[in-house]
Parts: C-alpha cells; sequence; structure tokens
C-alpha cells in the first residue's frame, strides 16, 4: 500500500467492470468513485478531488478522446485508458492526446493493479523520474553524467540513442507512442516515420539487452511504441 | 482465399471500359469478317457469307452481351450490303430478295443478344446465389464450432460462480480460491477463441488490410514472447535469430499473432517441460522464421491438413481455439506474399516455418553526426 495521492475516479459504463475494478482498488486502499457517464465523470473530476482517471474508451455518451481533451485542458492527473482489442487506432490516438496508459480488456486484477500504482507514483513524484540515476536489471544509466554502463562496462551511444533511452527513462513504466517519441527526440521533423524510432530501438536492443529478442528492459508495444519496464515489474 | 466471383461467359460489362470495349470489339468484328470475306471468299455465294456475319453476332453476344451484339447485327448487315450484295460498294439494293435477307438477319441477331443477354443474367444469379451458399455454410460451421467450444468452458464458469455466489459458505478459503482459477482458466479460454473467431471472420471477408510497417523480425517475436509469458506451461522457450536479418514490411500485429498462435500450439501440444526454439535465417533471399518443438510430431500425411478450418491435432482436445489458429496464420502469411508449412523434425517434434519474401528495404535514416 502506498500513499494516495487522490481518489480514483472509474469511468465505465458495465456495472460489473465497475464493480471489480472498485472491490480490487479499495482492497489495497484506494479511495473510489465512480460515474458511468462522460459528463457524469467530467462533472465529478472537477468537483472532487480525483488523483487518477480510469477512462473506458467505449462510453455511450462522449467520445473518450473528447473527455481526455477536456480534462487535459485544466489537469495533469494521470489517465488510465481501457480499450478493446484491435482498437489499435483508438488506443494511440488517446495516449497522444494525454492518456498515460491503457489496459486492454478483458485484464486481469494484476495488470489493473501495476498501472494504478505506477500511475500514482507519477502522480505524486515518489517514482524515480525526477532522479538522474537509474538502476535495471544490471544496467546503470546517470542522466546527469551521460553515462550508461551495462554489468559495469561503459556503453557508448550516440547521441540520439541517448536520447531516446533518456526520454523512455524520464517515463519510466509508462508507455510513450511513437508520435511522442519522434516529438521528444527528432523535434518537429519525421513526424509519420514510425521506422526511425524502431531502428533506433533495435540499435539500444542490441547495445543494452541480454537477449534483444527477448528483451526485459526495452518493452515493445505493438502498435502503440514502447515502454521502459517499470522499476516494481523486475 | 476470397470468394471468387465467377461468371462463365465472360466478364459483366458493369463497368464503363467493359461496355466500351466490347462495342468497340464488336465493330472489329465486323471489320475483320467482312475483310476476310472480301479477300478470301468473294467467289463464295452471298447467302453463305452471310452465315459469316451471323457467326460475328453470335461471338459478340456470347463474350460481350447484348449491347454489342445488336451492334455487332445492324452493322453486319450494312457490310454485307455494302461489300457483296450489287451493286457492290453501294447501300442500294438491286434485288429485292436482299431486304428479306437483312430482315432476317437483324431478326436472328437481336434474338441471338436477347438469347445471350438472359443466359449471362441467370448465370449471374447462379454464381450470386453459389456465393451466398457457401457464405452461409462458412457461418454456420464457424457458429457450430464454437457453440461447442464455447458451452464447455461456460460450463465450468457458471458451476464455479454459482458455487461461489452460494449463500452456504461450506467451502473453504482454498477451495474457493481453486474455483475462482478455474473460472479464470475458462475465461481466458473463452477470450482466446473468441479472438480466433473473430480474426477468421475478418480474415476470411477477404477484405484483409496489411498495415505495413519496416520490421526487424526481433521486435516481432520479442512482442509476441512478451504477451505469452506465463502463459508457457512450463515449457522453456528459446529464441535464436541472427543480428542483421533484413527487415520486412508487415503488419507486426497479425505477424505477431501468427507467431503467438504457433508457439501456443507447441505449448498445447508437446508434453510440459520440453523445449520450444523460434528461430530464423535468410533462405534462398526470404525471410524464414520456425517454430519448433520436441513434442510428438504431426501425423505423417497430416502436413498440410493441420491448416485446414477446424482441424484439431488431438481429437479430444479442447484446447480452445476451434481448430482455427493455424487456419489463421495460412491467411496472414499468404496475404503478405508468403508461405507456411509444416514438417515432422528428423530428431522428433514437429516445425512449423513461415517464410516471408524481402522486398525492397526501409527508406533510409539520415545518419547523425556522431558525438
Amino acid at each position: 500500500m502506498l500513499e494516495t495521492p487522490g481518489p480514483v475516479l472509474l469511468l465505465e459504463d458495465d456495472a460489473n467492470i465497475r464493480h471489480f475494478v472498485r472491490t480490487a482498488l479499495e482492497a489495497q486502499g484506494y479511495k473510489v468513485s465512480e460515474a458511468s457517464t462522460a459528463h457524469g465523470g467530467l462533472a465529478a473530476a472537477r468537483s472532487g478531488k480525483a488523483g487518477l482517471l480510469i477512462l473506458d474508451l467505449g462510453l455511450p455518451d462522449l467520445d473518450g478522446l473528447e473527455v481526455i481533451r477536456q480534462l487535459r485542458a485544466w489537469s495533469g492527473m494521470p489517465i488510465l485508458v481501457l480499450s478493446a482489442r484491435n482498437q489499435e487506432e483508438a488506443k494511440v490516438a488517446a495516449l497522444d492526446a494525454g492518456a498515460d496508459d491503457y489496459l486492454t480488456k478483458p485484464f486481469g486484477v494484476g495488470e489493473l493493479l501495476a498501472r494504478v500504482r505506477a500511475g500514482m507514483r507519477r502522480a505524486s513524484g515518489t517514482a524515480d523520474m525526477a532522479g538522474s540515476r537509474h538502476v535495471a536489471d544490471g544496467l546503470e544509466v546517470d542522466l546527469d553524467k551521460h553515462r550508461v554502463r551495462r554489468d559495469g562496462y561503459e556503453i557508448h551511444l550516440t547521441p540520439i540513442e541517448y536520447k531516446l533511452l533518456a526520454t523512455l527513462l524520464r517515463n519510466r513504466g509508462r508507455v510513450m507512442t511513437y508520435r511522442q517519441l519522434l516529438k521528444e527526440v527528432w523535434g518537429g521533423a519525421h513526424s509519420e516515420d514510425n521506422h526511425y524510432v524502431r531502428i533506433y530501438m533495435a540499435q539500444l536492443r542490441s547495445k543494452l539487452e541480454r537477449d534483444p529478442a527477448q528483451p526485459a528492459l526495452l518493452l515493445t508495444e505493438t502498435g502503440v511504441g514502447y515502454r521502459f519496464a517499470d522499476a516494481a515489474e523486475d | 482465399m476470397v470468394l471468387s466471383h465467377d461468371y462463365p461467359m465472360g466478364s459483366v460489362n458493369r463497368d464503363k471500359h467493359g461496355l466500351v470495349a466490347g462495342h468497340l470489339a464488336a465493330v472489329a468484328g465486323v471489320a475483320l469478317c467482312t475483310a476476310v470475306d472480301w479477300l478470301l471468299l468473294r467467289r463464295f455465294d452471298s447467302s453463305n457469307l452471310v452465315m459469316t456475319y451471323l457467326l460475328v453476332v453470335v461471338l459478340a453476344a456470347f463474350y460481350f452481351g447484348r449491347g454489342p451484339a445488336t451492334v455487332s447485327a445492324v452493322l453486319g448487315v450494312l457490310a454485307f450490303d455494302f461489300f457483296f450484295v450489287p451493286p457492290y460498294l453501294n447501300f442500294a439494293v438491286a434485288d429485292s430478295q436482299y431486304l428479306l435477307t437483312f430482315a432476317v438477319m437483324l431478326l436472328v441477331g437481336v434474338v441471338i443478344s436477347n438469347l445471350a443477354a438472359s443466359v449471362r443474367r441467370q448465370a449471374q444469379a447462379a454464381a450470386e446465389a453459389r456465393m451466398h451458399v457457401e457464405a452461409e455454410r462458412l457461418r454456420n460451421s464457424l457458429l457450430a464450432a464454437i457453440s461447442h467450444d464455447l458451452r464447455t468452458p461456460l460450463a465450468a464458469i457458471v458451476g464455479a460462480s454459482s458455487s461461489l455466489a452460494e449463500e452456504d459458505t461450506a467451502l473453504n478459503p482454498e477451495a474457493r480460491r481453486a474455483l475462482g482459477r478455474d473460472i479464470l482458466e475458462s475465461s481466458r479460454r473463452m477470450s482466446e477463441l473468441m479472438d480466433k473467431v473473430l480474426d477468421m471472420a475478418r480474415l476470411q471477408s477477404g477484405t484483409i488490410q496489411l498495415k505495413r510497417e519496416w520490421y526487424p523480425l526481433e521486435e516481432i517475436v520479442g512482442g509476441a514472447l512478451a504477451q505469452l509469458k506465463g502463459r508457457l506451461r512450463g515449457h522453456k522457450l528459446s529464441a535464436e535469430l541472427p543480428p542483421d536479418l533484413p527487415w520486412v514490411s508487415v503488419d507486426a500485429r497479425m505477424l505477431e499473432q501468427v507467431l503467438m498462435n504457433l508457439i501456443e500450439n507447441a505449448v498445447k501440444y508437446t508434453p510440459v517441460g520440453t523445449g520450444i526454439l523460434v528461430s530464423a535465417g535468410l533462405v534462398e533471399g526470404n525471410l524464414s522464421v520456425e517454430v519448433a518443438d520436441r513434442g510428438g510430431g504431426l501425423k505423417p500425411g497430416s502436413e498440410e491438413q493441420v491448416f485446414e478450418k477446424f482441424y484439431r491435432g488431438q481429437e479430444e482436445g479442447n484446447q480452445g481455439g476451434a481448430g482455427l489458429g493455424l487456419a489463421i496464420c495460412r491467411l496472414v502469411v499468404e496475404a503478405h506474399g508468403g508461405m507456411i508449412r509444416a514438417e515432422n523434425r528428423p530428431d522428433g517434434g514437429a516445425r512449423f516455418v513461415v517464410t516471408l519474401p524481402v522486398r525492397g528495404s526501409p527508406p533510409p535514416v539520415e545518419s547523425e553526426t556522431d558525438a
């Protein structure tokens, strides 16, 4: 159980899903408030002190994307979207619009709690992101000193490789879409060239992963982007 | 793979292109006929030459439809009159008996073109009816497969959950947990089945939309393995991918699904604890990906059969998936222009080999100036 920066607001129209999510979160000590429509949810978000929003993309009254946009206009609270299989575009659009992470239905309690915990950590700033030193499975990265070491050996990264790694580490545990990575690393250029990211990720994997075909740290979210494995997920 | 439209009498003139082509062909046919008659058959009696024009009308009706057939009938009469009825090279008619010939020729032409039109319509209708019957049959067999494979896990779920929901507290916590696990496992089976059926339905509809992007194979393998974490049931999985394999332009999610289906089959049908190997290489310029296991292997002779819809490795193996996994693999791989085959390994076990063509290479990335 961790510090809870605020209650979880659950925006989901299916009663049974709401029930199981509420049960699981309350068992972990989170306070949960619910809404079954987008408008109800937005109102609740404005009035309450929600610390994290769980948003189903398939709400009846308003497009999930619209909810995210409206919320992001005034709030930086973590947003976790619930999407269905084969809804890649909707998922990516939600992430690009400001959602932090996603869960694909059907999901189990383990994945739910992991994502909520990660979101809360980022929100409260207790995550490692503000820090400059990251350690993961034999990999040491010092963002201040611009140094990367694997099992004690210094690894040389090109400027873009380094920037890519740093971006993922600063958002550790959170999925980053191709578009977000392209923007952070390449600026405005190449906003449609996903394979740029892919090429550099392949280079990073071969330099940093013990088995590039079974990465432990630089995780691929197919069709969406990449994620640096969360510390707690090891 | 896609249900094809088979019209026995050539293609339907649905588009403007076909229409114009048909009429032009009719004109050309009459011209050709006239030329042949003029050069070779001038000495024949004109009554025989009339037959050659009728032949053109029949052919035009057969291949191009009513419009072109009528055109060729009219043009045929005119050409016959102009070239072969005295006075020659003139539309006037010296002997009025030819007017009867013209009339009959035109009439025959019109009758034939109408006949042809109605036969074509019937053929069209029959082909459509066949298509519908086929689609219906596929739908029914999918439904039949689903209903059986759904009912079993559903029975387990209803049974276990009704126990849990009972007021009766005869169950101890461990028993309740065990029932919960059963519900979870059965639900996952149903979910997997549903995914496969939906994939199959989409792939069968013929409108496969591949979202191709350039990928290194290792990323697709990595993605598939990540999703299978925890579902390997004690099998040891190793990946052997040589570095520097060429990138391929593929729909990553679909190809991931192919790999997952192959690996899941290996997990389901081979003894717990045995190894599963994913390897890749370049073979004759094509990218080759292999999933190999150490199970009992395939029944000899069934290497092609396994890719058929609803084929199951073991008779009573209610492993979920309705026997669709490999059929889906084949559809996806072939949509990518590749091939998939199954064979037994010489030293035991089975291997599934996917071959993908390597066409071109990803657009170059600007090199950066190194720090």
